[in-house]
């Protein structure tokens, strides 16, 4: 289901976005249901999607035996869609029901085509907290 | 028992040969790749399943198969003999792409030119190999890494090499993570890599407004014969970038495209018939664009390198190899090598820059190719 630049507005992630970079955002990412328990990423899978958090919350289970849990709002899940190693390295499920945004990586690359410095804001932010979330992951050893 | 044995004849089945099950096995293939890896999707479903249409073995001579007149498939067809549907699609990537970074900073344009070196270094050894000049120019058009436009050059020139060519050219823009990568580690130093580019100057309304006028005179100018190509390019992104007419521009980057994509897809894929696509022919197209497209990847780091001898402020290097038009893969592909080399480094915006002129460089390509073939 497509939805409103309003939803995007208080999330962290577009904290610094322009109106019509929230709306060209918008028009790209559709929102999505999910249920307690529903396994949304599996590790080693071709990512092909990455999610924003609206509500619930989602265990993230890295190799190892290593897991964190996710559930701030704007936080990005499936960052490996548009940064290497373009698998997902951790299965996430969701803790309880939720809502989160998704976009396909091929509709990505359409907003990048259209809009370059826009893309290229969004690749620098996913940049920046793939770096953080490895950080922690790592030292959730 | 004669009745059985006629119907016998008339299926499938009988009429088979090996080539219609290898070329089903290729298209089952694709078929699988997009369902079960989501493996480029959009392009490889179409096309695997024209191929699985194409392939069924028929009889010759009742208006079923897509080189028989009047069959519903060469109907279809027609939009790509035509070059219709290639036209349509640039009418789409005209009103989906943003010239910003390209007008930012309009010296990176030169890379795009400079990668369409691969094809006409192409054009000379598919010649040298003995294929005929219309048919090499076909070949080399394949260096553009672009699709649309290697299916619109081909059906001018060598119609009857569309399905090979269109496999090849597609084959390569989904390879372009495993082919490019390499080729930009080889021919750059890791301080090259990590030269940062400065910020782009901020592109007014105005400038994107006007850019679509200006590159239709001087490109289609320059080669009239682009014209079909550049022409719908440059109006699909007027509608874009004016902004009065919002709808027809979202319709032309969305139901339009996807139509013309659809349409596409399916009849080149059913093209790929046993026995006109398995021959030597094919093998030597394969090679052939496989070599034209790294040596468009190489010409483009190259040149970058050969700019920089006489540029104060250096450019990446890496930015050359997203001067093929394969938008917005190989621009990615740049950013993403030049990341793992400095994880502050930005370069996606630069490399589409390139990557925008690269659609335009192989346009005009083929419209020098088709001009002086003809």
């Amino acid at each position: 289901m497509s939805i409103d630049s309003h939803i995007l507005k208080p999330l962290d992630f577009f904290v610094d976005f322009k109106q019509h970079e929230l709306e060209t955002c918008a028009a790209a990412l559709k929102s999505r249901t999910v249920a307690a328990g529903e396994v949304i990423i599996e590790r080693g899978t071709p990512a092909l999607t990455f999610f924003f958090i609206l509500s619930g919350a989602y265990e993230v289970a890295f190799e190892g035996d290593r897991s964190i849990i996710l559930e701030q709002k704007g936080e990005v899940m499936g960052w490996s869609t548009v940064i290497r190693p373009f698998h997902y390295t951790g299965t996430i499920t969701a803790q309880k029901d939720g809502e989160v945004l998704e976009i396909s990586s091929s509709d990505f690359f359409e907003l990048i085509q259209g809009d370059n410095a826009l893309g290229e804001k969004i690749m620098k932010k996913i940049n920046k907290i793939a770096s953080e979330r490895r950080t922690i992951a790592a030292g959730s050893q | 028992m004669e009745l059985l044995l006629q119907f016998l004849s008339n299926t499938g089945f009988y009429l088979a040969d090996y080539r219609n099950f290898v070329m089903l096995a290729i298209g089952s293939l694709f078929v699988y790749l997009a369902i079960a890896k989501k493996y480029e999707p959009l392009l490889l479903l179409p096309i695997g399943f024209g191929v699985l249409i194409g392939n069924i073995p028929f009889f010759k001579g009742f208006g079923l198969g897509i080189y028989e007149p009047n069959s519903v498939l060469h109907y279809l067809y027609f939009g790509v003999t035509t070059g219709v549907y290639p036209s349509i699609v640039f009418l789409g990537l005209g009103a989906m792409t943003d010239f910003s970074s390209l007008l930012a900073r309009p010296k990176l344009m030169l890379l795009g030119a400079a990668a369409q070196t691969g094809i006409w270094v192409t054009l000379l050894s598919a010649m040298a190999l003995g294929f005929m000049p219309k048919e090499a120019a076909s070949i080399a058009i394949i260096g553009g890494a672009d699709g649309p436009t290697s299916i619109f050059l081909t059906a001018k020139l060598a119609p009857h090499l569309i399905g090979p060519i269109a496999i090849a050219a597609y084959s390569y823009m989904a390879l372009i993570p495993i082919i490019q990568p390499p080729i930009m580690r080889l021919l750059t130093t890791r301080q090259e890599r990590r030269i940062h580019m400065s910020e782009p100057r901020e592109v007014s309304k105005k400038e994107l407004m006007v850019f679509p006028v200006i590159g239709l005179f001087l490109c289609c100018f320059l080669a009239p014969a682009s014209i079909p190509l550049l022409g719908t390019f440059f109006f699909g992104n007027i509608m874009k970038e004016s902004g009065v007419v919002d709808r027809l521009a979202n319709t032309a980057r969305s139901a339009v495209i996807d139509t013309a994509t659809i349409f596409l897809g399916l009849t080149v894929g059913a093209s790929t018939q046993g026995d006109v696509f398995l021959t030597p022919k094919s093998v030597s197209i394969f090679l052939l664009g496989a070599v034209a497209f790294s040596i468009a990847t190489a010409s483009g780091i190259i040149f970058a390198k050969i700019m920089n001898l006489f540029m104060k402020e250096k450019i990446n290097p890496l930015l050359g190899a997203a001067g093929v038009s394969a938008v917005p893969g190989s621009a990615r592909e740049v950013h993403l090598v030049g990341l793992k080399e400095d994880p502050t480094n930005f370069l996606l915006m630069h490399a589409m820059a390139c990557n925008s002129s690269g659609v335009i460089g192989s346009a005009i390509c083929a419209g020098i190719l088709w001009s002086f073939m003809m």
